[in-house]
């Protein structure tokens, strides 16, 4: 086991390594600088001095050794090249919180609607209400979360019933439990694709776990439906909801796009497009890294899970 | 106009409240209470601010700011009759006769630490700018005082650099050509008086630092996270500061234009711009009084560029008949009009807003295009007779226009965007018969880039005014001009721009502008002019005092208030 | 030697059909006409079946049947509301509606459609020679995939889309570039299992080679797989193209998608709710119905729940 878990750190460090190389010289290639529109305006001589003093006269090679060396020795990712004084442990500390609690926030909706959602179609698989719950989980998954998004803003917020803020999320000494009115529309209008996902994935997965040996076994013996279903079933059906679930969760932290847009969330979904616009290359190598060094660590956690959860499975032969 | 009267009642009203004296009670005012809010706090959406080094400017959004929480010799306020200098750092200043010294001499005013604004600040902050190893975009607005342009660009020392400090509250300036305008041109925030201690304390953080720096103007920053809000709050250490009246002015950041509206709606936003159908819906509900609607020049135009070294459809762009055929195959009344539901229609590259001295340029020139698109507009039989001739000249074919493919360049990936370019490209083809593609470049830094590299046919682009001459204009278009952006290399342009610094009468200064744009938009037709941006802001019934600048701030804060919002 | 005679009374003639008494009465058919029958008896499917046939047959015929000029700016008949004349009412620059929606789906669908195809086709060679040669070369396939898959998606097609620019070529590009991961895993997953089963090494066994092999052994059995891998990514593929056209990474002008014709009435929304809602209305249902379609399809080709 030890053996496996070494061999896989040494594999993130190299795939951590390529990611980066391989980002680094993406972005060297596309045409244009974060501070082409601050020099727009320049005489050519002093052009030539900005772009000395940002880097950019350098060849592209020297660039990239440079960046390596700031990296791995001195632990510097750099400052963003648009928005002085921000830098990848600022992003952390003030915009991932944001997106984190909104992710978490839309998966606990989500997901937890989505199983006993899940559970209802499968044990009354064939019947109408499978087919309610089947059509209408596909229909808000189907409808683009940002017109969801625009509609919940336009239409919900300050109508008869409520009276939700418009735009805004909680700041400072609330950002974590407390302005819970802020949360709720942008909640909402995200919960819905965990929503129709983990439905169908638990329904599907009980189905299997119904049809297995196990449970015609259980049947014979004389269990009742329900005892079959708490004891075997439901304990067998969460075994690929637990292998999907630490993805999503890793996906939380880059924030949604669209919803952050609409509701005015200071989130680290917009800010990472608003990077790639302005080509901040400081901010999206560091960002970049950071989300990939955290989804390669949940697969690492969700393959050693899955053996925790079903001993049929060895992950070396 | 209502905001005269309003601004006339409350001096009436604050002359009777101090005559009143203390403790008792006058007439009381028949009508509306109109004293100001207890809660002065304003809400408006959030200004992109990219640095906060004065020095390092270059964007408006990151000048309306520091506008707000710096100061600088005079301060640009305009109260719904156009922009005005008003004295500010500076209480007085005067010119020499030969027009080559000028003297400003300063007020007495604090920074926010305690210690007092001298005019050595003022000289640390234009030797900083044109220090060349700072590379600061904005140096060039100095250029005028003797020796700067030198020094800038390493080939000049810091010492033969004409600006001096001969006492504490003295600022003298050597220029080395008249210009009358020198005052616009130095109102400009990167000139704005800097602390060099602060700045070498703060080292690399100076650019985004609020708590440990340092303020001399009407506000200070209370908090700012990046990209999203910011709130300003009073500065108490302001020399004017019993005029001011906001204590809090809120900034969030809307990216959707609909939330914005919502927002503006409910009265959550108090100032607010509007696009596309909004702005003749709010233009009905401000006209029934239910908001305020602010509308006017602004210092900005676009025009179409042509490559001149387009090697497309054989190479047709070189011909300036060709050039100017197309620039007149396209309707502006119909694209501000219909289309955009806004801005003005342009004939000339110089706006309605700029002045010559004292008087509208505008008003005195008619704009180059302004006869020929009355007989050209429209006029399929004429435009195509005029693109025929400059293929004649140019010894291509001209029986089958339909031969003939250019590209046009948009800028902008939004569908409002392609809409307009679609437009063009379908008025260019139905008017002269030739084929137009058109290519979107989303992306603004890939944009400029291509420009720069002269590898489009046409495109759609803009100017706006650095300071108020027509000069900010036409100086773009010297040959190998950083921003010329079109291959369009004329010595007699060039010479005919020099020519401008040896005259000092303003009627012949104005002939020479007449020329300079006849040459550039008719004669030789570099650019073809589509329109003049203008101004269209909304705010609510209880703001008041809220100005719009054109030169200055894009909301001057400074006299601002409150009044009847519950 | 005479005859057994069998005319003893001790004997009862039994004739072969009671022979079959204990065999399930019905017919035997194949896994496919099983599957068929199966997605007929679910309901929901067959709606989804047809509704996603009129929307293709509406996009191919109306546009030609109606035969109006969608692409000339008329501004004069600007946003005009549902009329009879134009039945869904005009956009910003004075087009007809309607006729808009239906070109807009034909190319949303084709998009998708050609998309899908090569995604699964790549992602199926890759995958099954990932799986079938095994070893390093598996290691650092899937290492390859690792990378891709950490980089934010956005991220790779804006750069990619800024770097080539507009264009139905680059579009397709985008969508294909990190899409056909999913694939290529999930048939790298399933022809594992297989490979270990048992009628492949009997075909190992009788000396067929590798490609033989995986042409008509492995890929057969992932073709339930396939399928229904086709019906849930030509959703997503849909919807990966609306954000694209929305964030303006999409087709050049004058082509547009339903992507495109959201993102114009998004910005109508207060105004002219019309013209947001009916391409809505039209992607919706498309997305729907794939995604109906693919469940039922999914239970239709299940083994395990053959009736």
């Amino acid at each position: 086991m030890i053996r496996y878990v070494i061999r896989r750190f040494i594999e993130m460090v190299i795939t951590i390594y390529l990611i980066g190389t391989a980002t680094f010289f993406l972005l060297a290639a596309v045409p244009g600088t974060a501070i082409d529109k601050k020099i727009q305006k320049l005489p050519e001589q002093t052009k030539q001095i900005v772009i000395a003093k940002y880097g950019y006269d350098k060849p592209v090679m020297e660039r990239y050794l440079i960046t390596l060396k700031n990296y791995v020795v001195k632990g510097e990712f750099g400052e963003s090249l648009v928005h002085a004084g921000d830098t990848l442990s600022s992003i952390v500390k003030n915009k991932m919180p944001v997106s984190s609690r909104l992710g978490i926030q839309q998966i606990i909706l989500g997901v937890s609607l989505g199983i006993i959602l899940g559970i209802a179609a499968a044990m009354n698989r064939g019947k109408i209400i499978d087919y309610v719950i089947l059509v209408s989980v596909l229909l808000l998954a189907s409808v683009p979360s940002l017109v969801l998004s625009l509609l919940l803003q336009q239409y919900l917020a300050k109508g008869p019933i409520f009276n939700l803020p418009i735009i805004g999320w909680p700041k400072g000494a609330d950002v974590w439990f407390g302005g819970w009115k802020y949360t709720i529309l942008p909640t909402l209008a995200g919960a819905g694709s965990y929503l129709a996902y983990y439905a169908r994935l638990m329904k599907t997965s009980m189905l299997d776990s119904i049809n297995q040996d196990y449970t015609l076994t259980a049947r014979s013996k004389g269990l009742s439906e329900v005892d079959i279903v708490k004891k075997h079933v439901l304990r067998n059906s969460f075994i690929p909801i637990i292998t999907v679930l630490p993805v999503a969760i890793s996906g939380v932290i880059s924030g949604s796009f669209f919803i952050e847009r609409v509701f005015a969330i200071p989130g680290a979904g917009q800010y990472f497009i608003q990077a790639s616009n302005d080509r901040d290359i400081p901010i999206l190598m560091g960002l970049t890294l950071l989300y990939a060094l955290i989804y390669l660590v949940t697969i690492f956690i969700t393959d050693i899970l899955y053996t925790v959860v079903d001993p049929r499975i060895r992950l070396v032969k | 106009m209502k905001k005269k009267l309003v601004s006339l009642l409350a001096i009436g009203l604050s002359c009777m409240m101090i005559l009143g004296g203390c403790g008792k009670k006058t007439t009381e005012e028949k009508g509306n209470n109109t004293a100001k809010d207890s809660e002065q706090v304003l809400n408006t959406i959030y200004f992109d601010v990219a640095t906060l080094d004065t020095n390092d400017v270059t964007d408006n959004q990151s000048s309306s700011i520091l506008n707000a929480v710096q100061e600088g010799l005079v301060r640009i306020e305009n109260n719904g009759k156009g922009d005005e200098i008003v004295p500010a750092g500076a209480e007085k200043w005067e010119t020499s006769d030969d027009g080559l010294t000028w003297t400003f001499h300063l007020r007495k005013m604090n920074w926010s630490d305690g210690k007092p604004v001298v005019a050595q600040h003022y000289v640390d902050s234009f030797q900083r700018i044109l220090n060349p190893d700072n590379g600061f975009a904005y140096s060039f607005l100095a250029y005028d005082i003797a020796g700067a342009e030198e020094y800038n660009t390493g080939k000049g020392s810091l010492d033969a650099v004409g600006i001096k400090a001969p006492d504490d509250y003295t600022l003298e300036f050597k220029l080395k050509h008249p210009l009358p305008y020198f005052v616009s041109k130095v109102s400009y925030t990167v000139f704005h008086p800097i602390r060099l201690d602060v700045i070498e304390k703060l080292g690399d953080k100076f650019a985004s630092e609020i708590k440990d720096t340092v303020y001399n103007g009407p506000f200070k920053i209370e908090s700012w996270d990046n990209g999203n809000s910011m709130v300003l709050v009073k500065n108490d250490t302001y020399w004017d500061a019993e005029n001011v009246s906001l204590d809090k002015i809120n900034m969030t950041d809307i990216k959707e234009f609909a939330t914005q509206a919502q927002l503006f709606e409910a009265q959550e936003l108090d100032i607010s711009g509007a696009q596309t159908d909004y702005i003749e819906k709010w233009t009905e509900k401000a006209d029934a009084g239910e908001f305020q609607k602010l509308t006017g020049e602004d210092p900005g135009s676009f025009y179409l560029y042509f490559n001149q070294k387009s090697e497309s459809a054989n190479g047709i762009l070189k011909n300036a008949k060709i050039r100017k055929a197309i620039g007149l195959s396209i309707d502006r009344d119909v694209y501000t009009k219909d289309l955009v539901g806004r801005y003005q229609s342009a004939y000339g590259i110089i706006p309605t807003a700029i002045n010559v001295g004292d008087e509208k340029y505008r008003d005195k020139v008619e704009g180059p295009l302004a006869s020929d698109a009355k007989t050209y507009v429209n006029n399929k039989e004429k435009l195509q007779e005029l693109f025929k001739e400059g293929l004649k000249e140019l010894g291509l074919q001209a029986d089958d226009l339909s031969k003939y493919e250019l590209t046009y360049l948009s800028q902008g990936a939004s569908e409002l965007q392609k809409q307009r370019a679609e437009w063009m490209a379908q008025q260019i083809n139905g008017n002269l018969g030739i084929k137009i593609n058109v290519e979107t470049q989303g992306d603004w830094g890939v944009y400029l880039d291509t420009m720069d590299k002269l590898e489009y046919d046409f495109t759609l682009s803009g100017w706006s005014a650095d300071y108020n001459n027509p000069m900010t204009f036409l100086d773009i278009w010297i040959s190998n001009g950083g921003n010329n952006h079109t291959g369009y290399a004329s010595s007699e342009y060039d010479d005919l721009l020099a020519s401008v610094y040896k005259e000092t009468d303003e009627d012949k200064i104005t002939e020479i502008y007449k020329k300079l744009e006849n040459k550039l938009v008719n004669e030789d037709a570099v650019i073809s002019p589509v329109y003049y941006t203008d101004k269209y802001s909304f705010y609510q019934n209880y703001v008041k005092d809220i100005q719009f600048t054109s030169f200055g701030s894009v909301y001057e804060f400074k006299h601002a208030y409150i009044q009847g919002k519950n | 030697m005479s005859k057994l005679d069998l005319k003893d009374k001790r004997f009862e003639f039994v004739d072969s059909s009671t022979l079959d008494s204990d065999l399930v009465v019905r017919p035997n058919i194949s896994y496919w006409q099983d599957a068929w029958r199966r997605l007929k008896q679910n309901h929901v499917a067959m709606t989804a079946l047809i509704v996603l046939i009129v929307i293709i047959l509406m996009a191919i015929f109306s546009p030609m049947i109606r035969n109006m000029d969608y692409q000339t700016v008329v501004t004069e008949n600007k946003n005009l509301s549902p009329s009879g004349k134009f039945w869904w009412g005009t956009d910003a620059m004075g087009r007809d509606l309607f006729t808009r929606v239906w070109v807009g789906t034909r190319i949303s669908i084709s998009v998708a459609l050609i998309a899908t195809v090569i995604d699964i086709v790549i992602g199926c060679l890759y995958g099954g020679i990932a799986a079938y040669v095994g070893g390093i070369v598996d290691e650092i396939m899937m290492r390859i995939v690792e990378v891709l898959n950490s980089i934010p998606y956005l991220i790779i097609t804006l750069l990619i889309l800024v770097v080539l620019g507009n264009g139905y070529f680059q579009l397709m590009l985008a969508l294909c570039l990190t899409a056909w991961t999913s694939t290529a895993r999930m048939i790298r997953g399933q022809i594992l299992q297989l490979r270990e089963s048992e009628y492949v090494l009997a075909a190992e066994a009788l000396g067929a080679s590798p490609l033989r092999i995986i042409l008509k052994h492995l890929l057969p059995n992932t073709i339930g797989l396939i399928i229904l891998d086709v019906a849930s990514t030509i959703p997503s593929v849909i919807v990966s193209e609306t954000v694209l056209s929305f964030l303006g990474l999409g087709l050049n002008i004058p082509a547009f998608s339903l992507g495109s014709l959201l993102s114009a009435g998004q910005q109508a929304m207060s105004f002219y709710p019309y013209q947001l809602l009916f391409p809505t209305v039209v992607l919706c249902l498309l997305i729907l119905a794939f995604n109906v379609l693919g469940d039922g399809l999914r239970d239709a080709l299940d083994p395990k729940l053959r009736q």
